[in-house]
C-alpha cells in the first residue's frame, strides 16, 4: 500500500474507531448525517463496521425505495464475508445491484412509490406497510424472472453462479411480505400459527426453495418462535435445521460482537428476543442436534450478558451515582433512573439464561450501596426509587438503610 | 387483528359500591378501584386479569400475592387507608395521590406537576371563596361567617363557577372526555378497523358525557341561587356535598383512558391504546340513572377484559418495566 493510501485511510480509521465506542444516540446522529449526504462515497466505509449494531439499536432512517424492497429482509440480510451458497440468508453486498435493476425495471411505479415515501422514515410503519404493500408483490414477481445483472461480478464480488439462489431467496421472502408484515405488527396476543402455517404452505407451494429463508425471517422475531418451530414441524420438507441453526448463528454473532457496544435498552431487547427463540427452540419437541446447539448459544449469552451488565456498572451506573455528591438537576436523576431501569431489564433478561442467582446478588449490592450512599444529595425517596428501579420494590424495602 | 370479544359486565348498584379508580402505576393494576371494606378497611377490585368475567375483590395482601406493586403504589394504598374520611371518594384519592407523588414516589416530573396542582387548586379555591363572598353580599342580607363560606368554597370548587371555572377539575375532565369521544369518532371514521369496538367505548364515554353535564349543571344551578344554597349547607351540608361530588363520580376512571390514547401515536399504538382503555372502563352504576332521571342499565352493560395471549406474559418481564415508566409519565400529566 502506498503512503497516500495510508494517509487517506487512517482519518476514517480513526473515526471508526470513535464511532465504536460512541454512545447509540451518537451513532444515530452520525447515521443521520451519512444518510443526509446527497453522494455518500467513502461515508459508507465508516458505518460498515456498524451494520450489526444497527441491527440491534434500529435508528430512524429516512425511507427509499431500495431500503423499503428489502425491508423484509432485514433479519437475514449478512455482510458479504459471512454469506455462504446455500445459508437462509442474504448478503448485503448483492443488494444494491438486484435493487437498483428492479427498480430499473419497475420504471414509472418505483418513482411514484418514491414519491409516496418521500420524507418519511422506517419507523413509519404504517406508511412501510402501505407504499410496502404495493411494491413488493410486483417486485417479487419481477425478480423471479430476472436475469442476472449485467455488472453482477463486479458490483457484488459475488460469483455469477450465486445469483439464482439469491434471487430466489429474496423472491421467496418479498412473495410473503404482506402477511410477514401484518404478522410482527399484530399486537393484539392472538395465536399466531394460523398466519405463520398460512404463510409457510403459501411459500411451499410457489418458493419451495426458498422456504429456509422465510423461515429464518420468521424466527428471526425470537418472541414467537414457538409457534413459529411448532408450524415448520408440522410441515414435512422444510429445511427447519437448516435455518435454525442459522439464526442461532445470528444469535451468536449478536451476542458477542454487538451486545458489548450497543446501550443497555437494545441490548436487553436482544437478549430477551434470543432468550425467547432458545427456550422455544430447547422445548418439549425439539431435536437434540439443534438443543445441543442452543445450550451453547445459551452459555454465550449468560456470559455475555453479565459481562454487559457489569460494563454498564462500572461505566455507566456507579460514575453516575457518584456525581450524586454534588447537586443533580432533573435531567441527571432521570439518567441516572433511566440506567437503573436499563440494568435491571437486561438482568431480567440475562437470568433467563442461567445465572439467576448471580444478578440478584450483584444488583442487590449496589440497590444497598445507592441506598446507603450518605454523600449523595439525592433525596431519602430518590435513592429508594433506585433501589427499587434495581431490585424491585420488595426487596428495596428490606434494605438495611431504608 | 383479533381483538378481545366484549363481555356483559357486571353493574353496581351504586358508586360507593364502583369504588373509585386510583391511578395505580403497576401495570397488573390498571383500572383497579378501592372501596371501605367492613374486614379488611379499605378493598381492591381488580379486574380479572385471565380475561374472564367479573372482578376481583382483595385485600391490599392479595394483591400483593398477585403482583408487585412499585413503592408509588404500597404508599398510595396506605395514604388512602388512612384517611380519616369515613367513605373513600375520588376526592379522598386524589388528595392522596397527590400527596404520596408530592414525595416524589413517581419520580421527579410527578413530584413537580403534584406541587404545581396543589398550588393550582389552592388558587382556584380561594377564587371560588371570593366568588361565593361577593354572591351573598349581592344577592342576600344573610351574614356568613368566613370559615363558613371557605368550607362551602371546598365543596363548590371543583366544578368550576366564576372566573376560575375553565380551570377547574371537573370541567377539564369532562372537556378530556369528550376530546377523547371526538377523537376516537374521527379515527373510526378514518377507515381504522374494528368499529364495533370503538362504539363500545364511545358508548361509555357518551354515558359518562351525558351523566356528566346533567349532574354539573345541577350542581350549578345551585349555586344560581347562592342564599338557597346557605340555607341548605347550614342544614344539609352532607346533602349538599354530596350534589356537588357527583360529577367527580361519574368522570372517574376517565383521566388514564384520555392520555393512553393522547400518548398513542400511530394506527398500531391506537389499536393497543384501545384494548387497554376498553379493559379498565368499569361501567356506569345503576345511581347513575337516579341521578339524572333516566335507565342506563341497557347502555351501559358491555365492557372490555384483557385476554391473554398464548406464550404472552402478563404478570412480569421487561414489558412491565417500561410501563410502569410510562405510568409515571401519566402522573405527571394527570396529578
Amino acid at each position: 500500500m502506498t503512503q497516500t493510501a495510508q494517509t487517506a485511510i487512517r482519518p476514517v480509521a480513526d473515526v471508526q474507531r470513535k464511532l465504536r465506542r460512541a454512545a447509540d444516540e451518537q451513532v444515530a446522529q452520525v447515521l443521520a448525517l451519512v444518510d443526509a449526504m446527497p453522494v455518500r462515497g467513502a461515508a459508507d466505509a465508516l458505518i460498515a463496521p456498524l451494520r450489526g449494531r444497527l441491527a440491534a439499536i434500529e435508528p430512524i432512517r429516512p425511507l427509499s425505495v431500495t431500503r423499503l424492497l428489502f425491508r423484509p429482509l432485514d433479519p437475514v440480510i449478512t455482510t458479504g464475508p459471512r454469506w455462504r451458497p446455500g445459508a437462509p440468508a442474504v448478503p448485503r453486498t448483492a443488494l444494491p445491484t438486484i435493487g437498483d435493476a428492479v427498480i430499473a425495471q419497475l420504471g414509472p411505479f418505483a418513482r411514484s412509490i418514491q414519491a409516496s415515501i418521500a420524507g418519511r422514515d422506517g419507523k413509519e410503519h404504517a406508511i412501510v406497510n402501505q407504499a410496502g404493500a404495493s411494491l413488493w408483490p410486483p417486485a417479487a414477481a419481477l425478480l423471479a424472472q430476472m436475469p442476472i445483472p449485467a455488472d453482477w461480478g463486479l458490483a457484488t464480488g459475488l460469483p455469477n453462479a450465486c445469483y439464482p439462489e439469491i434471487r430466489t431467496n429474496i423472491a421467496a421472502v418479498l412473495h410473503q411480505a404482506i402477511p410477514l408484515s401484518q404478522r410482527t405488527r399484530d399486537a393484539g396476543g392472538a395465536d399466531p400459527t394460523p398466519a405463520i402455517s398460512a404463510i409457510l404452505h403459501a411459500t411451499q407451494a410457489d418458493y419451495p426453495a426458498g422456504l429456509g429463508i422465510v423461515l429464518a425471517v420468521l424466527l428471526a422475531d425470537g418472541v414467537t418462535a414457538a409457534p413459529v418451530l411448532l408450524a415448520a414441524l408440522a410441515m414435512p420438507g422444510i429445511p427447519v435445521d437448516l435455518a435454525v441453526e442459522h439464526t442461532l448463528d445470528r444469535a451468536q454473532h449478536m451476542l458477542t460482537a454487538v451486545l458489548p457496544l450497543v446501550g443497555l435498552a437494545a441490548a436487553s431487547f436482544q437478549a430477551a428476543h434470543i432468550a425467547a427463540l432458545l427456550d422455544a427452540i430447547e422445548g418439549p419437541d425439539a431435536r437434540p442436534t439443534l438443543r445441543s446447539h442452543a445450550q451453547r448459544i445459551r452459555q454465550v449469552a449468560d456470559e455475555a450478558c453479565r459481562s454487559r451488565l457489569l460494563q454498564a456498572l462500572d461505566q455507566e451506573f456507579l460514575p453516575k451515582l457518584a456525581t450524586a455528591g454534588v447537586a443533580l438537576d432533573d435531567a441527571a436523576v432521570t439518567g441516572l433512573e433511566s440506567v437503573a431501569r436499563g440494568l435491571r431489564r437486561l438482568a431480567l433478561a440475562g437470568r433467563r439464561f442461567g445465572a439467576a442467582a448471580m444478578y440478584d446478588k450483584l444488583l442487590g449490592r449496589t440497590a444497598a450501596g445507592a441506598c446507603a450512599s450518605i454523600n449523595s444529595t439525592l433525596t431519602r425517596m430518590e435513592r429508594l426509587r433506585l433501589a427499587e428501579l434495581l431490585v424491585g420494590s420488595d426487596a428495596a424495602l428490606k434494605l438495611p438503610a431504608v | 387483528m383479533d381483538l378481545p370479544t366484549p363481555i356483559p359486565s357486571h353493574q353496581s348498584a351504586t358508586f360507593q359500591e364502583r369504588g373509585v379508580c386510583v391511578p395505580f402505576t403497576t401495570p397488573a393494576l390498571a383500572g383497579a378501584r378501592v372501596r371501605r371494606d367492613a374486614r379488611h378497611g379499605l378493598a381492591l377490585l381488580v379486574p380479572n386479569p385471565s380475561g374472564g368475567r367479573g372482578i376481583y375483590v382483595l385485600p391490599w395482601s392479595g394483591v400483593r400475592d398477585m403482583c408487585h406493586p412499585t413503592l408509588h403504589d404500597c404508599m398510595l394504598h396506605d395514604a388512602i387507608a388512612a384517611s380519616k374520611a369515613a367513605l373513600v371518594s375520588p376526592g379522598v384519592v386524589r388528595a392522596a395521590a397527590r400527596r404520596v407523588a408530592g414525595d416524589g414516589a413517581a419520580g421527579r416530573a410527578a413530584h413537580a406537576a403534584a406541587v404545581k396542582a396543589i398550588q393550582i387548586e389552592s388558587e382556584s379555591r380561594q377564587a371560588t371563596n371570593r366568588y361565593l363572598l361577593y354572591a351573598l353580599a349581592a344577592q342576600t342580607t344573610i351574614q356568613a361567617s368566613a370559615a363558613e363560606v371557605a368550607a362551602l368554597a371546598d365543596v363548590v370548587d371543583e366544578i368550576g363557577i366564576g372566573p376560575y371555572a375553565a380551570r377547574a377539575g371537573i370541567p377539564i375532565r369532562l372537556a378530556q372526555v369528550e376530546g377523547l369521544r371526538a377523537a376516537l369518532a374521527a379515527w373510526s371514521n378514518m377507515g381504522a378497523d374494528e368499529p364495533g369496538y370503538v362504539s363500545l367505548v364511545c358508548g361509555m364515554a357518551d354515558l359518562a358525557i351525558r351523566c356528566g353535564r346533567h349532574v354539573i349543571g345541577a350542581a350549578r344551578d345551585r349555586v344560581a341561587d347562592v342564599e338557597g344554597l346557605l340555607i341548605d349547607w347550614r342544614a344539609r351540608a352532607e346533602d349538599v356535598a354530596a350534589v356537588f361530588s357527583r360529577p367527580a363520580w361519574v368522570l372517574d376512571g376517565w383521566s388514564l383512558p384520555c392520555l393512553l390514547w393522547g400518548a398513542a401515536s400511530g394506527v398500531v399504538a391506537q389499536r393497543a391504546a384501545l384494548i387497554e382503555i376498553g379493559q379498565m372502563l368499569a361501567v356506569l352504576p345503576k345511581e347513575a340513572g337516579h341521578w339524572i332521571g333516566a335507565s342506563i342499565e341497557a347502555e351501559a352493560n358491555q365492557a372490555i377484559r384483557p385476554m391473554v395471549g398464548l406464550n404472552q406474559d402478563w404478570r412480569a418481564g421487561l414489558n412491565a418495566l417500561d410501563l410502569v415508566a410510562r405510568n409515571e409519565q401519566f402522573r405527571a400529566l394527570a396529578a
